[in-house]
């Protein structure tokens, strides 16, 4: 890349006007922007130095330096831009316009305070989102982004519908002004819907577990059922197991909105991370399909999707080369709305926390309660219903300052409250409320009161396995009676062998 | 579309006709007007193992396996899907069922 002609022809015309652009510099400190070390602090340091003298003297003004691409954003007068050209420094390969662009990524990143967490230097680097979608498109913010790609569509491959290159260029699209939530990371892309954004659940479950058994440690699904699909359903199955195995789980609520009980598979999944839409100005969309899903509270959370009023409103990111022009006037970019847009920020905002998690060393034991712990428990309160915004909108920033505090206790508070939940569906709430929060109370309390109250939590043990040794009994008797339909028997007697299996991972805790 | 119970399929008895639709992750009699050739069949067991033993004699094409939900995709002719659900080792089914982008506007464009 060398200097924009529509920029040279610009400048010529008018040497004084003053033109925002991006200025990519390219050399091989490239390495620096992917180690996890101090060798990369100092490397960014050095390129940032570099960066800022060897042009200071061409810009009027420096709007930011972002090493990890690396570019620096500012205004240049026309005559700066035409000296550039003529002798363009040996570091610099290439000079860009910012172009006006409409509500995007620019706007929607900020929103939820994604640019503060890249500000000090966490990208998602080192983590694998999965995209399960319509293929992506490696081209403009997500040049050497693809490190693995297949396709489960028969007889098609490449992203002709262009939705997911749009879901992959906001989860983690690099560019200077309109990156991604997770500029850093990488994409792993299943392509399970064909090019009028159709598929099949066998295909996309299929595409997941392809993205899973190849490392990817966040599956994003923008997509879902077109038919009523509770938490049995397939992919809702198969997103719970996933999310048992540790991988961060990311799905649309869907576009049914605004009636309530609107939220199909694999959005209706019990342990995925459901996510609705709000507009650039934070307000929930109509189309956000609604909670709640039978005895689950949904969504999870809320983020941008853009609203509905026009293109302008649209999340603009980053265009399948594949496609035709939609209307925007850029051949990097198309303007998109729905969950399909909301579910990416989600699954970049859970890289930037997982990033942070291995630079920290932290222990944790299973990403996925992680992530959905620190992103509900930081999530900016809207003032609607549950079943409308779940925990909220998220809030990156917020949510990376929990993950840098979060403990073994909150941990194990939320194996827990796991547990909680699974006995309260089968069980009297209040019994699970009084026996799991003295479980709790003791597995976290500090070591030597532990011992103290070692025999309390034998007797809640015992007392929890009392009640489901009683409702055992009593699920049996109600089989045998034919009170009970075989699939009702089965499904609660699977629940009660879960919760078995947690209650014991969790006492050899204590 | 519903319709009584009984009046599904000849060949398949009232108590089995009950058997199935309670064994429908939806809990929907309409599911078997849908069972057909062309459809995507999942079914669900205790043991995958046993699963596919009882698959290997069935005439049906297994499509493709999921452990990790103790399910086997399958397709092939309605009466013998149907008998395979009959068996005890079926624990539960359903049908393959179509997704979309959820773009707004329906998610169907192309370029």
């Amino acid at each position: 890349m060398v200097v924009e002609r529509d920029l040279v022809e610009a400048a010529s015309k008018d040497e004084k006007k003053v033109f925002k652009v991006v200025v990519w510099a390219g050399w091989p400190v490239d390495g620096f922007v992917t180690e996890r070390d101090a060798f990369r602090e100092r490397g960014l340091k050095l390129l940032d130095k570099m960066l800022v003298q060897g042009l200071t003297d061409f810009f009027e003004d420096i709007y930011g330096i972002y090493g990890f691409l690396p570019a620096v954003v500012g205004r240049i007068n026309g005559r700066n831009i035409l000296r550039l050209k003529s002798s363009l420094p040996s570091f610099v390969y290439g000079i860009e316009a910012i172009r006006k662009v409409r509500a995007c990524l620019k706007d929607s990143v900020p929103l939820i305070s994604a640019d503060k967490v890249h500000k000090i230097g966490i990208t998602g680097s080192g983590v694998k989102i999965g995209i399960v979608d319509t293929g992506v498109d490696a081209v403009c913010s997500l040049e050497n982004k693809v490190i693995l790609s297949r396709s489960f569509v028969p007889d098609e491959d490449g992203d002709y519908s262009g939705h997911g290159t749009h879901v992959a260029g906001i989860a983690a699209g690099r560019e200077a002004v309109y990156s991604g939530v997770a500029p850093g990371a990488d994409v792993i892309s299943a392509k399970v819907l064909n090019r009028k954004g159709e598929g099949d659940e066998e295909q996309v479950a299929n595409g997941v577990m392809w993205a899973y058994t190849n490392g990817a440690n966040i599956v994003n699904l923008s997509l879902g059922s077109r038919h009523p699909s509770g938490p049995r359903s397939f992919l809702s199955r198969l997103c719970d197991a996933l999310a048992d195995k540790g991988v961060v789980v990311v799905a649309a609520a869907g576009n049914d909105g605004p009636e309530e009980g609107t939220i199909n598979s694999p959005g209706s999944s019990r342990k995925a991370i459901t996510v609705g839409a709000v507009d650039k100005h934070g307000i929930l969309t109509s189309y956000s399909s609604r909670g709640p899903v039978d005895e689950v509270m949904k969504p999870d959370l809320l983020a941008p999707g853009g609203g509905t009023s026009g293109p302008d409103e649209g999340i603009i990111s980053t265009r399948s080369s594949l496609c035709e022009d939609e209307g925007y006037p850029d051949p990097c970019h198309a303007s998109h709305s729905g969950t399909s847009a909301a579910a990416p920020h989600v699954s970049g905002a859970a890289a930037l926390i997982l990033e942070l998690a291995g630079r920290k060393g932290m222990s944790i034991k299973n990403d996925h309660l992680f992530v959905k712990k620190v992103l509900t428990s930081s999530a900016k309160d809207l003032g609607y219903k549950r079943n409308e915004q779940g925990a909220g909108l998220i809030n990156v920033y917020e949510a990376l300052k929990k993950a840098e505090t979060y403990t073994e206790e909150d941990s194990m508070k939320e194996e827990v409250d796991s547990i909680g939940r699974d006995l309260a569906s089968i069980l009297v709430p209040s019994a699970v409320i009084g026996a799991s929060s003295i479980l709790l109370g003791a597995l976290i309390q500090p070591k030597k009161r532990r011992e103290t109250s070692l025999q309390e939590v034998y007797a809640q043990v015992d007392r929890i396995l009392d009640m489901l040794e009683s409702r055992m009994f009593q699920l049996n008797e109600d089989y045998r009676r034919g009170v009970i339909p075989p699939d009702q028997y089965s499904e609660e007697m699977m629940r009660i062998s879960s919760i078995l299996l947690k209650l014991n991972e969790l006492i050899k805790k204590i | 579309m519903s319709r009584r119970v009984g009046e599904v399929d000849d060949k398949l008895t009232d108590q089995e006709v009950r058997i199935i639709v309670s064994k429908c992750v939806r809990k929907d009699a309409a599911v078997l007007d849908e069972i057909s050739e062309r459809e995507k069949v999942i079914l669900y067991a205790d043991s995958l193992d046993d699963l596919r033993n009882l698959l290997s004699s069935s005439g049906v094409k297994i499509i493709s396996e999921h452990p990790l939900v103790k399910g086997i995709v399958v397709s092939g002719e309605r009466e013998k899907i149907l008998r395979l659900i009959l068996n005890d080792i079926v624990k539960e089914f359903d049908l393959v069922r179509s997704v979309r982008g959820v773009e707004h506007g329906g998610g169907e464009r192309s370029c």
